[in-house]
């Protein structure tokens, strides 16, 4: 009975409020005869969405329009995030929140309670409540709050004042942290039927709602009263039904700090002075108004639970200190280091003005020291300035005239169309002109004995004379190592030995031409006049260079001559190797036309001897025999001259004819690899200069590689294209397989030495073939077509005709 | 039937050469320069031999002698190689051929091969020929006469045969006149000779 009575007159709150008209046309009217100003806004918090609050709480706004009749009031419906920000705005005048929202608002933005709402149960006046924590009745399990360990929990949600955090904070003091130790942990939000019902459904092992949801709950019958068991049961005082948790104080109506006070007194008055049966108390499902309570209660839970105003508490770990006071450590840290900086820059600065002083002082000496001296000089310096302008003059001549032929002997040896005899014959022109000598020449010297062979000058007088050389003379040149030997007039020469007046050479000019530091040959210049001085330092300090040249040309030109017997040679292994590798297929191929041949003459010679002679068919036969001996020995002719040495000589060849010589010596190994060799020749196919076994051998390797990358892959047509091109001034040949192309990480490497893919390739195929395209000018090139095998390409210049 | 020699190789100096030298002895010669083409062409039943070169593209030699073994064709095979090497001579003699030479060869020893192997062909053929004479005559035989001439070839009196059989004595001489007549056969010895080339037992 006594709940029955409760919950007509309390627990309306926490039900639908679909009964409760809404603002009606007499306050409408009202509220139009108000003073036409702005309206005093009243931020509500909607906790069961907005259309609700505001129909909940409009009567009582109306109230204090009538009341306070020089002021409009408005109810302004706010969720819990939008209060805040509201007010942040100056939004709102008043608000009206739960007491956990209250107590942030209160801290964060100074709100200032005016009163307490009142609410009626069991006929009397109450302006606390409590909420319950519930576990079905037959739940052995669970007796104690304890037991709730690792079971499912169901709440409204996390910032639920009555639906969630009074238990939070009953369950913290029995050291239960809902969000860590409960099995699960459910927010369902309004209403807070639906949590009774999972409750009494088994859904969930407990959960929590306001007292009132429980008791209205068991007198509409929608649950039996034995069915559920509260735990935590708090003593019972004079309210007279069971609860979990402690009782704290209702909703406030609270100020805001910029509200005026008098105002915020008048409403105050007006609510307290609404009786607590009004109709606007009705409507708002309270009864009246009270004066504010002690809200530390709520303080206390907030400070417990860690939240609201003392989230802050959450913060206190030595890492969160750090955290929020980083900004404030390292500015005191950069200030030290800032101090510690300029201390040492002062002190180093100080060093430096006391070095600085010294070292002027010094040289304040020094000054008056040399200002003494100079004095004393400049009596005969112009007399000295004079002779050494004069020097300088001289010098600068010389200079001028070394500088031209140096630039002319530089010419010389960077021309790049310049072969390596006419540049020496030339260096020897240059270095005639420059001396004013008639004859130069260049002598090797094998085994201690001078050989000429380079001969610049006046052809008569080398033809007349004998020879500029001079036995004693290079022997001379030999000991001096690198330096020169200038002798202006023989006769007068005291080298006695060197004189080689039977030849008439009046004067002579010498160095030796070393190579890799070891003499080489002798450079000489040789007059029939007699000269008058010794040559300048800088005339000495040419022919060095020129002698250093020489060398390097020939040292050059040794090089060069050691890389291309190499190229030859290894040229001539790899073709060796080749034929080696093809023996069986060669040996086959010579098999064809060896059995013909044996096979026609046999059968002329049986036709003979039957006596029944055919003459035109002895003649076919006869005919056919010649053709396979001819062919044969073609085969043969060929492997000869592919695996001879052969010069390295270029000469203008057709590379048609190159590739076809090399299909006489592939067609069977081709074949016997199931590999179709197409040839694709271009006709008219203008000469390149080469030499034909290189080039043929080129063109083997590349076949070679194509027929080699099909092998073994199914499934494919294995064909193998040679292509022939005239293309601007170059003639280009393209070896195309059908095989799985080219790796990319091989692709640059595939033209070096020793670089093979293949498990028993020796890798010199291809490197040979690059240098040998190379040695004729020409370009190599690998070319992967993404799956579609690969392309070797080289092109040459054409030849141009003579 | 006239003996021919077929000769099958790719390489078109080979086959001309040989041709003439085969045609030289008198024999009719059919070229032809791939497997394939001889497959498609090849009339069953006709008499002589066969030449295959072992390279050859599409088709090899040994993968045409193959090819004819499992199609019946009992024409004997004479292989020719220009790279002979042991492992293939086993190979080519274990898939028994009649012979294998190699090139380059001795006139004389090729038209001796082929000469040979043609007769052997030729004695092949007869034999067969009279084997299947002798088997349908055996297949004219009513069952009843079957039965007899099995008795008769067991050396059996007409009396134990006409026991055996569950026949009269008169009946038996009748089945035994009947089936001498359709063997073409004039004694009981020479019954047994034809029984015994047929490969009766």
């Amino acid at each position: 009975m006594l709940f029955k009575r409760l919950a007509s007159g309390l627990l309306g709150c926490t039900l639908g409020t679909a009964l409760v008209p809404p603002g009606g046309a007499t306050e409408l009217t009202e509220r139009i005869e108000a003073q036409e100003q702005d309206p005093i806004r009243i931020g509500v918090l909607a906790y069961r969405g907005k259309a609700q609050a505001l129909a909940r709480w409009s009567p009582t706004a109306n109230y204090l329009s009538r009341v306070i009749a020089d002021h409009r009031f408005e109810i302004v419906p706010l969720n819990l995030d939008e209060i805040a920000r509201v007010i942040e705005n100056a939004g709102i005048h008043f608000t009206l929140t739960n007491p956990g929202n209250y107590v942030d608002l209160e801290s964060r933005f100074g709100a200032s309670r005016i009163a307490t709402l009142q609410t009626r149960a069991s006929e009397e006046i109450r302006v606390r409540f409590g909420a319950v924590i519930v576990t079905r009745a037959d739940n052995a399990e669970i007796n104690t709050l304890e037991d709730l360990r690792g079971k499912s929990f169901m709440a409204v949600s996390a910032q639920a004042f009555g639906g969630f955090q009074m238990a939070w904070r009953e369950l913290k003091e029995h050291n239960i942290d809902p969000f860590r130790h409960l099995g699960e942990l459910r927010f369902v939000g309004f209403p807070q039927d639906k949590i009774i019902f999972a409750v009494y459904n088994g859904t969930v092992d407990a959960a929590t709602v306001r007292v009132e949801t429980l008791v209205h709950m068991i007198e509409s019958g929608k649950v039996p009263r034995d069915a559920l068991r509260i735990l935590n049961a708090q003593p019972q005082d004079h309210h007279a039904y069971p609860r979990s948790t402690r009782l704290y104080p209702e909703w406030p109506f609270a100020t805001l700090k910029n509200t005026p006070r008098r105002l915020a007194t008048r409403v105050t008055q007006a609510l307290l002075s609404m009786p607590a049966d009004h109709p606007a108390a009705h409507s708002s499902r309270t009864a009246g108004w009270t004066i504010p309570l002690d809200y530390s209660p709520v303080h206390e839970l907030m400070r417990v639970l860690q939240i609201g105003p003392y989230e802050v508490l959450r913060q206190t770990s030595p890492l969160a200190m750090v955290k929020r006071y980083s900004p404030w450590f390292a500015g005191a840290g950069f200030m030290l280091l800032l101090l510690i900086f300029l201390n040492g820059y002062i002190s180093r600065t100080n060093h430096r003005l006391k070095d600085t002083e010294r070292s002027l002082r010094r040289e304040i000496v020094g000054r008056e020291r040399s200002q003494a001296a100079l004095a004393r000089y400049r009596d005969t310096l112009e007399e000295q300035v004079a002779t050494r302008t004069e020097d300088l003059r001289t010098t600068n001549l010389a200079l001028e005239k070394s500088r031209v032929a140096l630039r002319e002997l530089v010419k010389i040896t960077s021309a790049p169309d310049l072969s390596h005899d006419e540049k020496l014959a030339r260096l020897l022109d240059t270095g005639r002109a420059y001396y004013g000598l008639p004859v130069a020449v260049l002598a090797s010297i094998e085994q201690g004995r001078q050989r000429a062979c380079k001969i610049s000058g006046d052809a008569t007088l080398v033809r007349t004379r004998a020879g500029p050389l001079n036995q004693h003379c290079a022997a001379q040149l030999i000991e001096r190592g690198g330096q020169p030997l200038d002798i202006p007039d023989m006769d007068k020469h005291s080298g006695g030995d060197c004189i080689s007046l039977k030849n008439g050479w009046k004067s002579y000019l010498g160095a030796a031409v070393l190579v890799e530091g070891h003499l080489h040959c002798t450079l000489e210049f040789a007059g029939i006049e007699v000269r008058p001085t010794l040559l300048s330092q800088w005339d000495l300090e040419l022919l060095k260079v020129m002698a250093q040249w020489i060398g390097d040309e020939l040292e050059r030109q040794l090089a060069c001559e050691a890389e291309q017997r190499h190229q030859a040679e290894f040229a001539h292994v790899s073709r060796i190797n080749a034929i080696g590798e093809l023996a069986a297929s060669l040996a086959h191929e010579l098999n064809q036309p060896l059995t013909g041949a044996i096979n026609y003459s046999s059968g002329c010679l049986r036709l003979l001897r039957s006596g029944k002679v055919d003459p035109e068919k002895l003649a076919e036969g006869i005919q056919r025999t010649i053709e396979g001996a001819t062919l044969a020995a073609d085969i043969i002719r060929h492997i000869r001259e592919f695996v001879q040495k052969g010069d390295t000589e270029l000469s203008p060849l057709d590379l048609n004819t190159a590739v076809r010589n090399v299909t006489t010596l592939i067609t069977l190994e081709a074949r016997r690899r199931n590999v179709d060799l197409v040839l694709d020749l271009a006709p008219d196919l203008p000469p390149v200069n080469g030499n034909m076994i290189q080039l043929e051998q080129v063109i083997l390797n590349f076949i070679r590689n194509g027929v080699d990358a099909m092998d073994g892959l199914n499934g494919r047509q294995h064909c193998l294209t040679v292509t022939t091109r005239h293309i601007e001034g170059t003639v280009q040949l393209t070896a195309m397989d059908t095989g799985e192309g080219i790796a990319k990480e091989s692709l640059n490497k595939i033209f070096d030495a020793f670089y093979t893919t293949k498990p028993d390739g020796m890798g010199i195929g291809l490197s040979v073939s690059r240098s040998i395209v190379e040695s004729h000018h020409g370009r190599i090139m690998a070319r992967s077509r993404s799956g579609n095998g690969a392309e070797f390409t080289f092109e040459l210049p054409v030849a141009e005709r003579a | 039937m006239e003996s021919t020699v077929y000769i099958v190789d790719d390489d078109r100096l080979a086959r001309e050469s040989l041709r003439w030298l085969i045609e030289s002895a008198q024999l009719p010669v059919k070229v032809f320069s791939n497997g394939l083409d001889f497959l498609a062409r090849y009339e069953p039943g006709s008499a002589g031999c066969l030449l295959l070169d072992v390279r050859m593209p599409a088709i090899n030699g040994m993968e045409l002698h193959t090819k004819l073994k499992a199609r019946g064709v009992t024409m004997p095979v004479i292989i020719v190689t220009g790279h002979a090497d042991v492992p293939m001579a086993v190979r080519a003699m274990k898939a028994r051929v009649y012979d294998f030479i190699e090139k380059p060869y001795n006139d004389s020893l090729m038209l001796e091969r082929v000469q040979s192997a043609i007769a052997y062909e030729r004695d092949n053929r007869r034999n067969q020929a009279r084997i299947n004479d002798v088997r349908n005559r055996l297949a004219r035989l009513t069952p009843r006469e079957q039965e007899v001439l099995r008795g008769v070839l067991g050396s059996k009196q007409n009396k134990v045969i006409a026991a055996d059989l569950g026949i009269s004595i008169k009946t038996v001489e009748l089945h035994r006149a009947n089936l001498m007549t359709k063997m073409k056969a004039t004694s009981p010895t020479q019954l047994v000779r034809l029984a015994l080339i047929a490969g009766l037992d």
